[in-house]
């Protein structure tokens, strides 16, 4: 009992980071219709951010998670000006090589600022927790798992609940009726790459002391969450949610059950199987229902 | 457009002069010179008194991509070894030139990085990457170009490739004889009979892992669990209960850095604290150290080299390297320390630099004292003779024996 309590434990808290990715790339692809190939490389960025108010800086990790992810509410701003917008008009492939572009200038530019050699920051709770059910969760683990809870509940409340929510709601179902009402297109997308850069670079930071950070370390989880996209169905926010939780469960249950060597393996079986079964994803959007 | 560019890369460029700044009073090390071909080596550190034309040596290295930490310690460490030799007058009365080439850390990169090199033909030998991929890759090309090549890969199936090539060398001890001595430190020493053991599965440390049971079962044990992982896995719960259900007395571990200091961090969260583990050279690595913190504090490995060595040439090299620097010397820049030397050993051995000259002069070194090792070239493989059994206390690698094996010629 205990040991299965602990793969559940550790199943859950890797899912809710891949999840957290997952919510930032679906943001964007909700918002513009295309998914962000350098979204991995915003969790790196926003961790190599982190890393300079706290190890260079010598700042608290909660302050530097808080700046981390300002400034990377400026570098979303900047990468949808750079890399999306201009080919706003252009067909899907432009905006996508656009970002694997990008991606290539995030990763190179950090090893050029940062360095290539791997480094970390301070966590937020630093001592295992041990649980009631048995198994044990690591502190920093736990942090996350409340962290993301908060920002889930903030993005959904933001999209729903609020008048920016609902411009930038509307600006992802049809950008040109969208401006025809007067809503301000190009605010709502910059408030979106912004959303979606902060949420993701707070992951990178609070990512940073558990996988350490090097400028190749978006490339993995990046991969996870867009299978957890895929899974939970794309364009939903709650999907991707759920689907970084499937995809955390079954890596860990895997592993301990079937095979260590062939994790990812699994995982994809998983998303072949949900594809054959329900191609749209657990959860279809509104942007599909309405194609 | 192009606002939105120059904003964008303007910002990069202001991020950039602030780390950097903030760097110099961190810890975190940046890279100089990252031009993919570098003159600089040499050029900015000549040292020299002579007007001569310098002899040119190739270094085909990592500045790019997941490997590209390699290229920075090698960049480092050429720059170091180049100012050496300069001021104190070259080598047959000439400065050396360190020409350095991306090789991406990809097989593919390497051919071409190695190839670029090979074709220059003021270049009379090339230093190959710290892979032994790499080095098995460029094999072929070596004996194509005729050119004195040396590999920084420690697999024995280099170590056979190499003996069959006149003009590639392994400038490294082979791994078996590394892994040998530790795990006859853990069985014959510590008296440990029951391991479980986790390894990444590419290709390096799938062969280390292969060694490691190999030295196991000359010792008549067989591991209770063997677990792998691919590259890039984070979360090692599942490959932790599984070592932890057959209860073995010890871990070893076959990975490279990143996945060293993970797993050390999580078995000692899992409540493993006073578990021993053994592991393959990265889990004794200045980087692996740094990340792992006080988790990796009882960990045993056979390395090369850590930067506190008891090798005297090695310490003064690992001393200047701290201060040139500010972050402690890994394995990847003694190494180029080591090939460089030795390559200017054979050419001064050579009396010219005649490619051929060069070749043959190298299996005339027999028993040169380099940073790290000495070194036996008279066959081309495992030319490195030995290295260190180390432990980790205080977040500090002690040595605690010397490997040292005469050649099997």
């Amino acid at each position: 009992m205990g040991q299965i309590m602990q793969l559940f434990v550790s199943g859950l808290s890797t899912g809710v980071v891949y999840g957290l990715i997952a919510m930032g790339m679906v943001l964007i692809f909700r918002a513009v219709g295309v998914m962000n190939f350098a979204q991995g490389e915003f969790l790196m960025f926003g961790g190599y951010l982190c890393y300079t108010f706290n190890q260079l800086l010598g700042w608290n990790i909660m302050i530097s998670l808080i700046l981390a992810s300002v400034g990377m509410g400026v570098v979303g701003v900047l990468f949808m000006r750079a890399a999306y917008w201009p080919l706003r008009k252009a067909q899907a492939r432009a905006i996508i090589v656009s970002a694997m572009g990008a991606s290539m200038v995030f990763k190179e530019g950090s090893r050029l600022i940062w360095g290539s050699i791997p480094v970390k920051v301070d966590r937020v709770l630093e001592a295992p927790v041990k649980l009631a059910g048995g198994g044990i969760i690591q502190g920093q683990y736990l942090a996350i798992m409340i962290v993301a809870a908060i920002l889930m509940l903030f993005v959904y409340l933001l999209l729903e609940k609020t008048f920016v929510g609902h411009v930038m709601q509307a600006t992802a179902q049809d950008q040109y009726m969208a401006s025809m009402v007067g809503v301000p297109v190009i605010f709502s997308i910059a408030m979106t790459f912004a959303l979606s850069a902060m949420i993701t670079g707070i992951g990178g930071g609070l990512l940073a002391p558990l996988f350490f950070l090097n400028n190749t370390m978006g490339a993995t989880a990046g991969a996870k969450a867009f299978a957890a996209i895929v899974i939970g169905g794309f364009g939903s926010v709650q999907g991707a949610v759920l689907g970084g939780l499937i995809v955390g469960l079954v890596e860990v249950f895997g592993g301990a059950y079937i095979s260590t060597t062939y994790q990812l393996v699994l995982i994809y079986i998983v998303l072949i199987i949900v594809l054959m079964v329900r191609p749209q994803g657990i959860f279809s959007s509104k942007i599909q229902e309405k194609a | 457009m192009k606002k939105a560019f120059v904003l964008f890369l303007s910002s990069m460029v202001s991020l950039s002069l602030a780390a950097c700044g903030a760097s110099s009073s961190g810890n975190a090390p940046v890279m100089e010179d990252t031009k993919t071909t570098s003159s600089a080596a040499a050029a900015d550190n000549t040292g020299s008194t002579t007007s001569e034309e310098p002899i040119r040596i190739g270094l085909a290295t990592v500045l790019t991509g997941e490997r590209a930490m390699e290229g920075e310690y090698a960049s480092n460490a050429a720059k170091i070894i180049t100012e050496e030799i300069n001021s104190s007058g070259g080598i047959l009365g000439r400065p050396i030139e360190i020409v350095i080439e991306d090789g991406l850390g990809t097989d593919v990169g390497a051919v071409n990085a190695y190839r670029k090199l090979a074709d220059d033909s003021s270049i009379v030998a090339i230093v190959g990457s710290d892979n032994s991929n790499d080095n098995i890759a460029i094999a072929n090309e070596a004996k194509q170009a005729q050119i004195l090549s040396t590999a920084q890969g420690s697999s024995p199936t280099l170590r056979d490739i190499c003996n069959e090539n006149p003009w590639l060398f392994q400038l490294r001890a082979c791994e078996e004889t590394m892994i040998d001595a530790l795990i006859g430190y853990a069985v014959e020493e510590l008296g440990y009979t029951k391991f479980a053991l986790i390894h990444d599965t590419e290709t390096n440390s799938s062969d280390q892992a292969r060694l490691f049971t190999m030295a196991l079962e000359k010792r008549g044990i067989k591991p209770l669990a063997t677990v792998s992982f691919t590259t890039g896995t984070k979360d090692f719960t599942s490959h932790i209960t599984k070592m932890q259900q057959v209860q073995p007395e010890a871990i070893i571990g076959a990975c490279l850095f990143n996945e060293a200091a993970i797993i050390a961090e999580q078995i000692r969260a899992f409540g493993m604290t006073d578990m021993p583990i053994f592991g393959s050279n990265a889990w004794a690595d200045p980087v692996t150290i740094g990340l792992g913190g006080e988790a990796l504090n009882g960990v045993c490995s056979a390395a090369a080299w850590v930067p506190n060595t008891t090798n005297e040439k090695g310490a003064a090299f690992s001393q200047k390297y701290q201060e040139l620097y500010g972050h402690e010397c890994a394995k990847a820049a003694a190494q180029i320390y080591d090939h460089v030397s030795i390559i200017c050993e054979a050419i001064t051995i050579a009396g010219n630099t005649d490619r051929a000259a060069i070749r043959d002069a190298m299996n005339q070194i027999t028993d040169y004292h380099g940073a790290i090792t000495i070194y036996d070239c008279s066959t081309n493989g495992d030319c490195g003779r030995g290295g260190l059994v180390v432990r980790i206390e205080n977040e500090v690698a002690v040595v605690l024996q010397e490997i040292y094996s005469e050649k099997d010629k």
